[in-house]
């Protein structure tokens, strides 16, 4: 890049930060698209720094039962340690419970808002991209059918209709299939009424990619492969 | 030990495996909830990002490089994302730079090139040069990756010439970086 080396490390260093003028930030980007190694490495260097500098913060402690929030999404008891069975705690946590439990569930309401509210964030990157593309697929009534709209740098957002109902401890997952490769399994999704929405986060170029798959899997279980193939859309 | 450790919970959280969400939290959750706290000064919205960060993690494991990628550098800078995001849309600004943060999560820029022993050896003193800044420089520092603010926006808010502020930061982050080059020279 045509800077001096200082210019240019300042540059790498405050566009890891996220923290360059627009105008700045366009020209770098620019630049990095590119294909330039040296930029490429000062920006490694440079995002490895700010770690450090994260990493340097001195530990708070989150309240105790954030643990059990986090890891409840993911089908965790989210207990922090074991105990011995105690009547009176057990009593007075139930007595505690039963006194917040509206604040709870206010809560709760609000938590799932705050993660709702970043996937919409995602959809109407996607959406109002002005360089996505939506490609159909399964264009009979009966059968599963929608629409992929692929934005190449954000990711892509798989709108799907026609789904027949999953049987009963089963769930939907989306799936990128490579054009060389397997299957890699994104996100599981509800699919209330027949319709669902899956948002794909690539983990490899979307030039690279073949299809987008739809399969049944047992729900709250590790997924590999697709274990019920409900259909594949070719993205090409 | 740790960078083993992680490219194990790595290779885990990719095949869907919970109980390695629930390792990554113990080993990371207080260090991404005071990355977030630092940012956002309120426990409560505190935590909810932590629940989103980590919700983040679990959509995006499948882009990371389990086997030379660094999981905390990457993990930490989604958890410091997702709270500038937060304070940038209470800045009224949702949107400006969220494509440039997610573009700073792309997990290919989080390769290992070092063994942890010269990682930590860097980072501690980093750490201890973090120390050393005056408190003008510290102050510019803070705002930089703690409230994500641009040279610009940090000269309105303390009302300082913007070429002073550009001074301040390039001096402190000059500082870190010596530092950081100097630990890994004197291995």
């Amino acid at each position: 890049m045509n800077q001096n080396p200082d210019q240019f490390t300042d540059l790498c260093e405050l566009y890891a930060l996220g923290a360059l003028e627009p105008e700045e930030r366009v020209g770098f980007e620019n630049h990095l698209a590119g294909g330039c190694d040296e930029c490429r490495a000062g920006l490694e260097q440079a995002i490895e720094l700010n770690e450090m500098i994260l990493g340097a913060t001195p530990l708070a402690k989150p309240s105790s039962h954030l643990r059990g929030r986090v890891l409840a999404g993911f089908g965790q008891p989210g207990k922090e340690r074991r105990r011995a069975f105690n009547w009176a705690f057990a009593l007075a946590a139930a007595a505690i419970i039963l006194l917040f439990a509206g604040w709870f569930a206010e809560r709760n309401e609000r938590i799932a808002q705050t993660i709702e509210l970043a996937r919409l964030r995602e959809i109407q990157q996607i959406l109002q991209a002005p360089d996505t593309k939506q490609v159909t697929f399964g264009p009979q009534p009966a059968a599963p059918h929608g629409s992929i709209f692929v934005q190449p740098k954000v990711g892509m957002i798989l709108i799907a209709d026609g789904l027949p109902a999953p049987p009963a401890g089963w769930t939907y997952e989306s799936w990128v299939v490579p054009k060389n490769g397997a299957p890699v399994p994104m996100e599981a999704f509800p699919a209330p009424d027949g319709r669902g929405i899956s948002v794909l986060r690539s983990p490899m170029p979307i030039g690279d990619l073949k299809a987008v798959a739809v399969s049944l899997e047992p729900a709250n279980a590790p997924v590999s492969k697709p274990t019920k193939l409900v259909f594949a859309a070719p993205l090409g | 030990m740790a960078v083993t450790d992680d490219h194990e919970i790595a290779a885990r959280l990719k095949q869907r495996d919970a109980n390695a969400m629930a390792e990554l939290y113990d080993k990371y959750g207080g260090l991404l909830y005071s990355v977030i706290l630092r940012s956002v000064a309120n426990q409560a919205t505190a935590e909810d990002l932590v629940q989103e960060t980590f919700l983040r993690i679990w959509n995006r494991i499948h882009t990371f490089d389990a086997e030379r990628g660094r999981l905390e550098g990457w993990i930490v800078t989604i958890a410091r994302n997702r709270a500038i995001d937060y304070l940038r849309s209470l800045r009224s600004q949702p949107g400006e730079s969220t494509t440039t943060l997610e573009d700073l999560e792309h997990s290919g820029l989080f390769v290992t090139k070092e063994t942890e022993a010269d990682r930590l050896t860097r980072r501690k003193a980093v750490g201890a040069a973090l120390g050393s800044l005056n408190e003008q420089q510290r102050e510019v520092l803070e705002l930089t990756h703690f409230q994500g603010l641009t040279q610009t926006e940090i000269a309105e808010r303390l009302q300082k010439p913007l070429g002073t502020v550009k001074s301040l930061v390039r001096s402190a982050l000059k500082v870190l970086r010596a530092s950081a080059v100097g630990a890994a020279g004197s291995r």
